[in-house]
């Protein structure tokens, strides 16, 4: 009961930081990203679903494929949320049945909940591809969703697993082949079969999972006879829960600012020819910002990831009013000089930095320097998409990208820099 | 001239804890800022870094006034703290580079002294480590050496021995001789009254975030009637040294 009661507690804890944080993102930049993001992706999907161009996609062989990888991709959303801190290896010892029959048991049931939503939204996201596509009926798209489902229900429970000891297995280890192989090629190639079977057999099918389901589910559930053999694999257990942690951080600093969030370091060597060249007749503070940019796991991918965003946008867009093309642009700009500031200010909060004898001017021009060299980069990605689309395109996707430009360098960032 | 801190009181938002702290550290002295937790050493400290601001009082490092001049006063001093902070992207080498090139020092110079410092401390085959791979003694030895290069006129060194190993710590006491040797000024904090009697040319004795005793570990001994071995017997005798916990 005291473990129900400890999980229920932290889960409350957890909403209460999810709310602020979504607060957070629907006040300013998540706002500014769902109207333009959102926006040109339905006006690319509408394109998709009615351009006569594209009728023939709906009997191509690999679209069924396509499909599978999307659902695949939906599978590795919601993982297991346990919220177990590094604290409780050491303060909930000797309560392994317990947290095993008790807390896990809850964490199992939520984290379910969660990720059915996260298949519901992967699904309902192509439903219209899926109605349009051969063979489709609604009796295949239940069984379809319930083969997803139960899928992401067994994820859970091996995930479960994983934080657990028992007599029998020390320790439920996978590695990269094996991961492939469970989470990517085993649901891809079973939701193709699902998408092929032969119309007579899906009730077949649908009741053979219904004993899956049931199977899983027995399974899945620790009596407290069985849980007198198990032990927790605290090292595991604590892990897990702050990599879940980390991706849910992530996934807020990408539109807001995080405080506190975990760094992590890649040495990325290949880097160290070009950083060399680029800093030979730098400052010492410009060194500084770029070494720790090429560096961070965060910064850079999250650079790449929303100018590869707005490249697609771009270059999907094809009935698009001419307009949208450039406020992308500027928003991509916009969203990158925003995610990359807490950089600058966790660089500034370091008692390195604050000990150089380096002037507050000086630390803000190197940062202004390395900003317009990374809104460079990214505003000829942005301009090489653009021409995918014609000159036109192109030229006003310079346009949002210069004028973004001078906001930024002249007026938003200085401003930013001096707080 | 050396450090000069003048009637200095301050403290954190809302907590004023030095209250007319003076003292100087002439060229060439080591002096060590003694006190139990809470006595106010670490918020001397943060002042002379320039970490907080003063209430009021003045600091001045050769003449140059740390209220006026910042930059300058910094660019004199080389800190390490009781705790190694290091930039996790950066390796060893980049480190003890940004350090040199923020002092305006140049590479070339100075890299031979360098490698000396890093092999005394058994680093000078991981310049291409990251701070991940170091134990926190390394951490600490990596600080040491990023402020022992510099060879700035005044050192200041929080606990010095802290995660130490004894071959360090006796290198440590080696080089913060050496430095005041070459005429250049050391201010240290420690709790280890008797092995700092060693080599320490003064005490400066924090109580409440007051200063109760400037001397040398000599005075400070007869004072309280102890020899020198047993300093450390100090704060068990002096009164008033019992300290509130805001250090």
């Amino acid at each position: 009961m005291i473990m129900t009661n400890l999980f229920q507690q932290r889960w409350r804890r957890a909403n209460k930081i999810t709310s602020k944080y979504f607060k957070r993102l629907f006040n300013d930049h998540f706002l500014v990203f769902l109207v333009i993001g959102f926006g040109g992706v339905v006006l690319g999907y509408r394109d998709l679903l009615t351009a006569p161009q594209y009728a023939m996609i709906w009997h191509a062989p690999w679209l069924v494929w396509l499909v599978a990888g999307w659902l695949t991709l939906g599978l590795q959303f919601g993982s297991l949320v346990t919220y177990f801190k590094p604290a409780d290896a050491l303060f909930l010892m000797g309560r392994d049945r317990e947290i095993a029959t008790n807390y896990l048991s809850r964490a199992l049931a939520l984290s379910l909940g969660y990720a059915s939503l996260w298949q519901a939204a992967a699904f309902g996201s192509i439903l219209p591809i899926l109605w349009r596509m051969q063979q489709m009926t609604w009796a295949r798209l239940l069984v379809l969703e319930s083969f997803v489902l139960i899928y992401k229900w067994g994820l859970l429970v091996l995930e479960r697993q994983r934080l657990l000891l028992t007599q029998h297995r020390r320790q439920l280890s996978e590695n990269l082949v094996q991961r492939l192989i469970v989470r990517g090629l085993v649901p891809m190639v079973g939701i193709v079969l699902v998408g092929f079977l032969p119309q007579r057999l899906l009730i077949g099918v649908g009741c053979l999972m219904l004993v899956v389901l049931v199977a899983l589910t027995r399974y899945a559930h620790l009596s407290s006879k069985n849980a007198q053999t198990i032990a927790m694999n605290w090292p595991a257990a604590i892990a897990q829960a702050a990599r879940h942690e980390q991706r849910v951080f992530q996934f807020y600093a990408t539109f807001s600012e995080v405080p506190n969030q975990i760094k992590t370091i890649k040495r990325r060597r290949y880097l160290d020819g070009l950083m060399k060249r680029l800093t030979k007749q730098r400052d010492v503070m410009y060194r500084l910002y770029l070494i720790r940019l090429a560096r961070d796991t965060e910064s850079l991918p999250l650079v790449l990831r929303l100018t590869a965003i707005g490249m697609v946008l771009i270059a999907a867009l094809n009935q698009a009013p001419l307009w949208l093309y450039p406020v992308i642009a500027a928003a991509v700009s916009y969203l990158i000089s925003f995610q990359l500031l807490p950089n600058y200010f966790d660089t500034q909060r370091k008692l390195w930095t604050r000990l150089m004898p380096v002037t507050p001017h000086n630390r803000q021009r190197a940062y202004l320097t390395l900003m317009g060299q990374v809104l460079g980069i990214v505003g000829i990605g942005l301009v090489l998409s653009g021409l995918t689309q014609g000159w036109l395109p192109a030229a006003v996707v310079l346009f949002g990208v210069l004028g973004m430009r001078v906001f930024l360098m002249q007026v938003y960032l200085p401003k930013q820099l001096k707080k | 001239m050396g450090l000069k801190i003048d009637n200095l009181t301050g403290g954190y938002a809302g907590n004023q804890v030095l209250k007319d702290v003076s003292f100087q550290v002439d060229d060439g002295q080591i002096v060590a800022l003694i006190g139990l937790n809470g006595a106010g050493k670490s918020t001397t400290i943060n002042h002379i870094i320039g970490e907080l601001l003063p209430k009021s009082g003045q600091l001045t490092l050769n003449g140059v006034d740390l209220g006026q001049a910042p930059a300058a006063f910094k660019a004199q001093l080389a800190y390490i703290p009781e705790q190694p902070i290091l930039y996790d992207e950066l390796t060893l080498e980049e480190h003890l580079e940004l350090m040199l090139s923020a002092h305006q020092l140049d590479k070339a110079a100075a890299w031979d002294d360098v490698m000396r410092l890093l092999a005394t401390f058994r680093l000078d085959d991981k310049l291409h480590w990251l701070p991940t791979h170091f134990s926190k003694g390394m951490r600490q030895k990596v600080m040491l050496v990023a402020a022992l290069m510099l060879h700035a006129p005044l050192l200041v060194v929080d606990e010095p021995f802290l995660g130490l190993d004894t071959l360090a710590q006796r290198d440590v006491i080696q080089l913060m001789k050496a430095h005041a040797a070459s005429g250049h000024s050391v201010l240290m904090t420690t709790h280890l009254l008797s092995s700092a009697a060693e080599f320490v040319d003064t005490f400066v004795v924090l109580a409440n975030g007051q200063v109760t005793f400037v001397g040398s570990p000599k005075a400070l001994a007869q004072a309280h009637h102890l020899s020198l071995s047993n300093l450390d017997d100090y704060f068990d005798l002096a009164p008033g040294v019992v300290a509130h916990d805001h250090d």
